[in-house]
């Protein structure tokens, strides 16, 4: 299977502009010095002496022009070796503007207990309602605020329901074929935010094809995801819509570990052993390092129907020890079902149904080897916070001009995560989102979105997004 | 251009969109569902308390403060009621002291109250007390013509007897002997008598509206605008409602809240509800105090240890005592999340529970029979 990370942004683009120009190598044979003036004629006739010089004069010349025309075709090729190393830097920007109604958060405390029954000995402030996630404004679905969350650390945007200008992403994307089969990426994002700018590795890994027949492609390092298809066009040069959807903090981590990807005819398998689980880092902090003697294994296992210029229907799972704790028996599992229609007159659809749960462990529990948690006499998932969920989404769009793709999705998320009494969330949040993709030149995008939330079953509350991005690559 | 034009037309939308989204607050501060909770605290949201014997209340504020109903001072020094082994010198209005909403202030910085004795924890309120279902700091008494027994059998507060109550209903008291119905005149008998009368004149011990019941009836200048910020703490990330709520701002549980068996007079342990309950979970927890008036209570916590309110937000705000309790800590008492305007504006709003003081009928010393 074709990897459609950022390999590919690089490996099908145009030249770049960016990397310095390389110095050109020595030719093989030096140019001879020009030879001198032929002498000026004494006599109109030439004599067969002074015939015979001049042709060996101009045999000479023409021996020259040979060699440099040697010489022009030794620096074409150095010049076309020397192409790849102008290209495998890609820089993209990404800057926005975004505006989500009441505070920036997408969830509220349980003010009073008065929606959330059967938690009382969880502080209200602590049980919070809604999605923490579901006020994203950019690609990377960072929230607008975290509001009450307690379960996301950082408050990266903070923008406490102010309209703001973003710079969401700096990224360098980089992309090498070193030779026999074996080739390097990387992403590196540069995050401008307020009190503390961000440095995020995304990807590392080294990829290796070791057969010229067979589409398999083995990767190691810090990987993408092999779970449902959001994670391939996650980035924002490649995303389509401004946000991800709801699932994608399930779907789209980038854990290290090693992967392999085949494809054979229709048939596309992928499947990848990891330190942890496949969630987005900025939902779950991973241990990226060794946290577990067993690793999280995912499959991902994809048919292409005949449809339009391909229906891809698939079927992914992982399981492993659960992340957040040491005691391997502690696992979480994970399932999911995706599809993506391709182009049918204009058309493309993606949907994908996740569930999944994180087993959770409390305290008490036979986890005396978790040196890095504190014992605690009680709290229910309290050593390793408990988490169910369900989520899907379905996102259609259609390319109206080449210019212009309009786009809808709607997104559900059911889950419930708590962790001791630290937190609980309730979520049964519905989402509804419409936006257009513009693609203003063969390096510029546009994308404007707004999305309509929903809390089910709770009070609503404002925190609806507007949400903008353009984007602008060198590739 | 089509591309540019088509953005500018949806970011125009979405603004409008966005902006019809905006939250409204209620008086600019609250979200609607704080609001609707905050007004889960109004005082007049209470139903006016049965007053079963009421024909003894008068009589009930007279012995309220006749000091004849206690027995021997076992405790002598500064402040004593009395010397050493005399009897008839402490009466209930010696710790709950009408002039100073009912509670005992002596005891700062002594912490405990002192009765016939040093008691082993401090005066606790009794204005609206006829609201509670438990009473006293371990909820030893579920009716409030039960309490009276708490201090009888107390060494430290009345030192007294059914037997010695009784003398005085029925030497002092001829009205109360009659007030409910015929009696065979037994001791029991008139001390329940004598109960009964001081239940009624501690029903009448309520206390109207506070600003904070104005403010949230619609009278936006009643409180200060640090206090409505300290509202909003209160019901947030300070955490108090999760113990104070309601009308009286208890939910009249008991909680181990780590305050530590501190003070000249405070018994090294306490067993607190377990001694009532004998649930080991009850180990070391109080019940939770109304917080009316409270900012008039001082001083605080069953130790009376704390001076202020200032002093009890503190200990909160990092997550009371480390040491020093009995029995475990509840879990949620952890630092909070809360700054040095969170904790100033707490204590502004605690400001605001101050209700109209008690009629000076009901805390003027009656003369006695």
């Amino acid at each position: 299977m074709r990897r459609l990370g950022i390999l590919t942004i690089v490996a099908t683009s145009g030249v770049a502009h960016a990397w310095p120009e390389p110095a050109p190598e020595p030719t093989a044979v030096a140019p001879e010095p020009a030879p001198e003036p032929a002498p000026e004629p004494v006599d109109p006739i030439p004599t067969p002496a002074e015939l015979a010089a001049r042709i060996d004069a101009l045999e000479q010349r023409a021996g020259n022009a040979e060699l440099v025309e040697q010489n022009v075709e030794t620096l074409a090729e150095t010049v076309h070796t020397l192409v790849p190393l102008r290209r495998f830097l890609t820089i993209y920007i990404d800057v926005g503007w975004f505006h989500v109604g009441g505070n920036g958060a997408g969830v509220r405390s349980d003010v009073g207990h008065r929606n959330i029954r059967d938690f009382d000995d969880i502080p209200a402030d602590w049980v919070l309602v809604g999605d923490p996630l579901s006020t994203a404004i950019n690609s990377r679905g960072e929230p607008a605020d975290i509001g009450a969350a307690r379960a996301i650390a950082t408050d990266t945007v903070n923008s406490d329901g102010n309209p703001s200008f973003i710079v969401n992403a700096l990224g360098l994307a980089i992309g090498r074929t070193i030779g026999r089969g074996i080739s390097i990426a990387g992403l590196v994002e540069f995050l401008p935010r307020p009190g503390a700018d961000l440095t995020e590795v995304g990807l590392a890994h080294i990829d290796y094809r070791p057969s010229r027949t067979l589409d398999l492609v083995l990767s190691a390092g810090k990987i993408d995801s092999v779970l449902g298809v959001e994670y391939r066009a996650q980035d924002a040069p490649r995303r389509l819509t401004v946000t991800p959807s709801l699932l994608c903090r399930y779907t789209c981590g980038r854990p290290f570990g090693v992967q392999g990807r085949l494809t054979r005819g229709r048939l596309l398998a992928a499947l990848s052993l990891t330190n942890g689980d496949n969630f987005n880092e900025r939902f779950e902090i991973d241990e990226q390092t060794g946290y577990h003697l067993v690793p999280t294994a995912a499959a991902h296992l994809q048919w292409i129907l005949p449809v339009g210029q391909g229906l891809e229907v698939g079927v992914s799972g992982a399981a492993g020890p659960q992340d957040g704790q040491s005691a391997s028996h502690v696992h979480q599992w994970h399932y999911g079902f995706d599809l993506r229609l391709r182009d049918l007159r204009g058309v493309d659809v993606y949907a994908e149904f996740v569930q999944g749960k994180q087993q959770g462990s409390s305290a008490g529990a036979a986890h005396a080897a978790d040196a890095m948690m504190v014992p605690s006499p009680v709290a229910h998932c309290g050593i390793a916070q408990c988490l169910t969920y369900k989520a899907a989404y379905v996102l259609a769009s259609k390319r109206v001009r080449p210019w212009l793709t309009p786009y809808a999705r709607v997104d559900w998320r059911g889950a419930r995560h708590q962790r001791g009494l630290d937190f609980l969330y309730v979520t049964r949040a519905l989402r509804a989102t419409a936006g257009v993709h513009l693609v203003m030149t063969s390096r510029m995008i546009a994308k404007v979105e707004y999305t309509a939330n929903v809390e089910l079953g709770t009070p609503q509350f404002p925190n609806n997004v507007l949400t903008t991005s353009v984007v602008v690559s060198t590739d | 251009m089509l591309a540019w034009r088509g953005v500018r037309g949806l970011v125009l939308l979405g603004v409008c969109g966005v902006a019809a989204c905006a939250e409204p607050l209620v008086d600019g501060t609250f979200t609607q569902a704080e609001w609707d909770f905050a007004q889960s605290f109004r005082i007049d949201r209470l139903a006016t308390p049965e007053c079963r014997f009421c024909v003894s209340a008068d009589a009930g504020q007279q012995l309220f403060f006749d000091p004849r109903l206690s027995g021997e001072i076992i405790a002598d020094g500064e402040g004593a009621l009395g010397a050493l082994g005399e009897s008839g010198k402490v009466a209930c209005a010696s710790c709950h002291d009408p002039q100073r909403w009912f509670v005992d202030q002596r005891s700062k910085p002594n912490g405990s109250s002192l009765g016939t004795g040093w008691t082993k924890r401090n005066t606790i309120g009794i204005v609206n007390s006829a609201y509670l279902t438990a009473f006293t700091w371990d909820g030893a008494a579920s009716r409030l013509e039960d309490v009276l027994e708490i201090p009888v059998t107390s060494p430290a507060a009345l030192h007294s007897s059914h037997a010695i109550i009784a003398s005085v209903v029925r030497t002092h008291y001829a009205g109360l002997v009659t007030a409910f119905g015929p009696t065979t005149g037994s001791d029991d008998e008139l001390y329940q008598r004598a109960a009964r009368a001081l239940a009624a004149y501690q029903t009448q011990l309520r206390t109207g509206p506070a600003p904070l019941d104005r403010y949230l009836a619609g009278d936006y200048t009643a409180i200060p605008d640090e206090a409505k910020r300290g509202l909003q703490v209160f019901i947030g990330r300070g955490l108090c409602s999760e113990c104070h709520n309601g009308p009286l701002l208890t939910d009249e549980c008991f909680y181990n809240t780590g305050v530590p068996q501190r003070g000249l007079h405070v018994p090294a342990t306490d067993p607190g509800r377990f001694g009532v309950s004998q649930d080991a979970r009850d180990l070391g927890a109080f019940r939770t105090p109304m917080l009316r008036q409270i900012a008039e209570t001082g001083p605080y916590m069953h130790t009376g240890e704390l001076a202020t309110l200032a002093d009890v937000i503190d200990f909160y705000r990092w997550g009371g005592s480390p040491s020093g309790f009995s029995g475990t800590k509840d879990q949620r008492l952890i630092p909070l999340e809360i700054d040095d305007d969170d904790a100033s504006a707490l204590d502004a709003f605690l400001h605001t529970l101050t209700g109209e003081p008690i009629a000076a009928a009901l805390t003027t010393r009656p003369i006695l029979p």
